[in-house]
């Protein structure tokens, strides 16, 4: 076409409108990008934010549930077994009832002990003052004798300095992956292994379980997860190695 | 009926249920009797105000209104240092116990003990000793002799110290200018020589033998 133009001005007249025309062109698509990229960090923003609140509120309600166990149902459970005690004693000479009592008497101080645990590694203060690797020890405590789960945890090299909220925020992402392995793998031994790098911190939790569960919970569970880890720039991805038990991998980065 | 031997005891927690099966249980170990039972530490240092008889020990529940447990035994430590005082705790809360014994408890009990470890632990107070749960093995180390020969390291012993703070392990370890690492290395050396299984019972071996006063 432009072999049939002659005249250079209607030439160059037709190539800066192109070029106005194609400008235009970049100017709204730049605008575009940006409102897109604008809308999708705002909708980033919305999903933190929301996770954000999400967290405080479960901080509140595991503290309120904390208090409940240490304050009242703890001190009622105390009480009864301040009761069974007492008459344990008094049936010195009644063999065949304190062997009655004696397994209640039993089971009172157990579910104590293991409300006790319960209560501390639910409380976020006390969590956030011990830090994720104490808290983790007290979990394991707690695991062990509720669950019956065996968890040996090993540090391939050292966790970097946490603040509170990180670390109250990683140990609960530990805690509900522990929970979930309890919940739906009959596993009996866990291994919890922590790499870091920089901010960058790695948590393979493996188990002798069912290598993946097909119920609804647990997908909904892994969902949990994978939205907890979101609060840590985070991700989860799950392995399983048939027979020999399954694992979660938890990688996330401390820097943001 | 009490006769000369007679252990008197007060408890003051504010659960009645827990404070008067304490009491029965207590009661039916055998040479004591409970002279005062009541809702707080307040209550408490106003009936030894009135009291003409007081008590040998004072049995304590940490959390409590109007005067809690670290408060009403400062208080009970200087006005009436005679009388120990038993902390008594739902849970084994290293933080909170450590804090009692600091403030001037010579023991804690858990509320899930039970009754021969009551009577230990009442007689053991009673006779001016520290108690914990862990103390017959507390015991096995006094018979064995002092820190320096049991290879107590200085490291090891400034550890001891911040053991009987509020301080957690990372707080420790921040203070003393290490890692966490290294500080759960000292609690388990500690763990190991002496033979005990809690931070708790660090801290009443230290403070039985001196390594921190009270």
């Amino acid at each position: 076409m432009i072999r049939h133009i002659q005249s250079p001005t209607l030439l160059w007249g037709l190539i800066f409108m192109l070029a106005g025309a194609l400008i235009v062109l970049l100017l709204r698509y730049r605008h575009y990008i940006h409102h897109a990229g604008l809308q999708a960090a705002a909708t980033r923003q919305y999903d933190y934010e929301i996770l954000r609140i999400r967290h405080e509120v479960e901080r509140e309600a595991l503290d309120l549930v904390s208090h409940e166990l240490q304050d009242n149902i703890g001190q009622l459970l105390a009480g009864s077994y301040m009761q069974l005690a007492i008459a344990s004693e008094r049936l010195q000479d009644r063999n065949e009832l304190r062997e009655l009592i004696g397994p209640a008497v039993g089971g009172i101080v157990k579910s104590l002990k293991a409300l006790g645990q319960l209560s501390l590694v639910l409380n976020a203060q006390t969590v956030e003052k011990m830090g994720f690797i104490d808290a983790l020890e007290k979990e394991f405590a707690f695991i062990a004798s509720v669950y019956r789960l065996d968890c040996i945890f090993s540090c391939t090299n050292q966790v970097p300095e946490l603040n509170r909220e990180q670390d109250l925020m990683l140990f609960r992402i530990v805690q509900e992956a522990l929970a979930t392995i309890c919940r739906h793998t009959s596993a009996q031994k866990a291994v919890i292994d922590i790499a870091s790098s920089g901010s960058r911190i790695r948590i393979h939790i493996s188990h002798n379980g069912i290598p993946r569960a097909t119920n609804t919970t647990h997908h909904s569970d892994l969902h949990h997860l994978r939205e907890r880890m979101k609060l840590l720039n985070g991700s989860l991805a799950e392995q399983t190695a048939p027979g020999t038990g399954g694992s979660l991998i938890l990688t996330c980065n401390l820097t943001t | 009926m009490s006769t000369p031997s007679t252990i008197r005891i007060a408890i003051a927690d504010d659960h009645t249920v827990m404070r008067s099966g304490l009491a029965e249980l207590i009661r039916t170990l055998g040479d004591f009797e409970i002279i005062m039972q009541v809702n707080n530490g307040l209550m408490l240092l106003e009936a030894l105000a009135r009291a003409e008889v007081l008590p040998h020990i004072c049995i304590l529940d940490i959390n409590m209104p109007e005067l809690n447990g670290y408060e009403t035994t400062m208080r009970l430590r200087t006005a009436y240092p005679q009388i120990p005082v038993l902390a008594l705790s739902m849970y084994e809360n290293e933080f909170s116990i450590v804090k009692m014994l600091r403030c001037g408890a010579k023991g804690f009990l858990h509320k899930g003990a039970d009754p021969e470890e009551l009577l230990l632990a009442l007689q053991t107070v009673h006779s001016g000793s520290y108690f914990h749960s862990e103390m017959m093995l507390i015991n096995t180390i006094r018979r064995a002799g002092s820190a320096q020969s049991m290879n107590i390291t200085d490291r090891e012993t400034e550890f001891l110290e911040n053991c009987c703070s509020d301080l957690s392990y990372k707080e420790i370890a921040t203070k003393m200018g290490v890692s966490l690492h290294t500080v759960h290395g000292y609690r388990d050396t500690l763990f190991s020589k002496l033979r005990l299984k809690s931070r708790t019972a660090l801290a009443v071996y230290a403070l039985k033998k001196g390594v921190v006063t009270d």
